[in-house]
């Protein structure tokens, strides 16, 4: 399993334990009645499990295991699905504290962190969009069973 | 990968990009006052992201690697029907609610409803068959 499969698949599964966390303290009632900053926590918690966990985890998957581009780059250049790492968790991450205190203290300051989560998490999810595009492709000298 | 794997993967590839420049939108609109749209558009990133890409890049790579029939991966045709109609269900759902409220924006959410639940079916169908155990065939 090539070294950035694995980063993808272990942090994935940090995220998996985030979110499990998380969503465990928003199951206990009487937390949320006593912490009620806990509510702030909810859309963390959804992309946490989403976004860190199940997306993340296709990603590195998906990169891993799809039909290659060719003999020369079987998978594609490697700095691009760094990139797509890198822009992926900085963003997510950003979030996942940006958020809650800028619903929780409205600070204007926060507005940019949030700004800047959405786009590095967009220009993830489209970076990895181009990269795998050209994968999707039945084999040259496919049988017919693996055309249909 | 053979030709209903490719649809659902590259439908889910392109989902994925709009489910996520939907989501950023509504994570940047979050700094500012809640305006009527992000209500509804929450539901919408929702459908995109959890339906459009997870599921259907699921339900492809599914279709691709699991136990064939021989040469064979059983009834195609329903795994397109299926592809065609969760996609389907998508689209009629988001013109939905853009279109808000009114007699045809529910009759459009109930036929993206119907839609979707059949397209679920119609992978059932074709997939539960070939949930089995793998027959190697032995050279004499």
């Amino acid at each position: 399993m090539p070294r950035i499969v694995r980063t993808y698949i272990k942090t994935a599964l940090l995220y998996l334990l985030a979110g499990v966390v998380v969503g465990a303290l928003l199951f206990v009632d009487s937390l949320r009645e006593n912490w009620g900053w806990l509510a702030l926590l909810q859309p963390v918690y959804y992309h946490l499990l989403t976004v860190g966990w199940l997306t993340q985890l296709i990603f590195g998957v998906a990169w891993w295991m799809f039909p290659t581009r060719s003999r020369e780059c079987p998978r594609g250049p490697e700095w691009v699905m760094w990139l797509v790492w890198a822009l992926l968790n900085s963003g997510l991450v950003l979030r996942a504290f940006a958020e809650p205190m800028r619903m929780w203290t409205g600070a204007p300051a926060l507005t940019g962190a949030l700004h800047l989560s959405s786009l590095l998490q967009m220009l993830a999810g489209l970076a990895f969009a181009m990269q795998m595009w050209p994968r999707v492709k039945a084999p040259r000298h496919a049988p017919a069973s693996e055309q249909t | 990968m053979p030709l209903a794997a490719r649809l659902f993967v590259r439908a889910s590839l392109i989902w994925l990009v709009l489910g996520f420049t939907l989501g950023a939108a509504l994570l940047a609109a979050k700094a500012s006052p809640s305006a009527p749209w992000q209500a509804k558009a929450i539901s919408v990133h929702h459908a995109w992201v959890l339906l459009g890409f997870l599921l259907q890049l699921t339900l492809g790579t599914a279709y691709w690697i699991m136990p064939r029939f021989g040469t064979r991966r059983g009834v195609t045709w329903l795994a397109v029907a299926s592809f065609l109609l969760i996609n389907a269900a998508l689209i009629v759902y988001t013109s939905a609610v853009v279109l808000r409220q009114g007699a045809t924006a529910s009759r459009m959410q109930e036929a993206a409803a119907t839609a979707l639940v059949a397209g679920a079916a119609a992978y059932l169908v074709h997939m539960w068959p070939r949930v089995r155990e793998l027959v190697v065939q032995k050279r004499a």
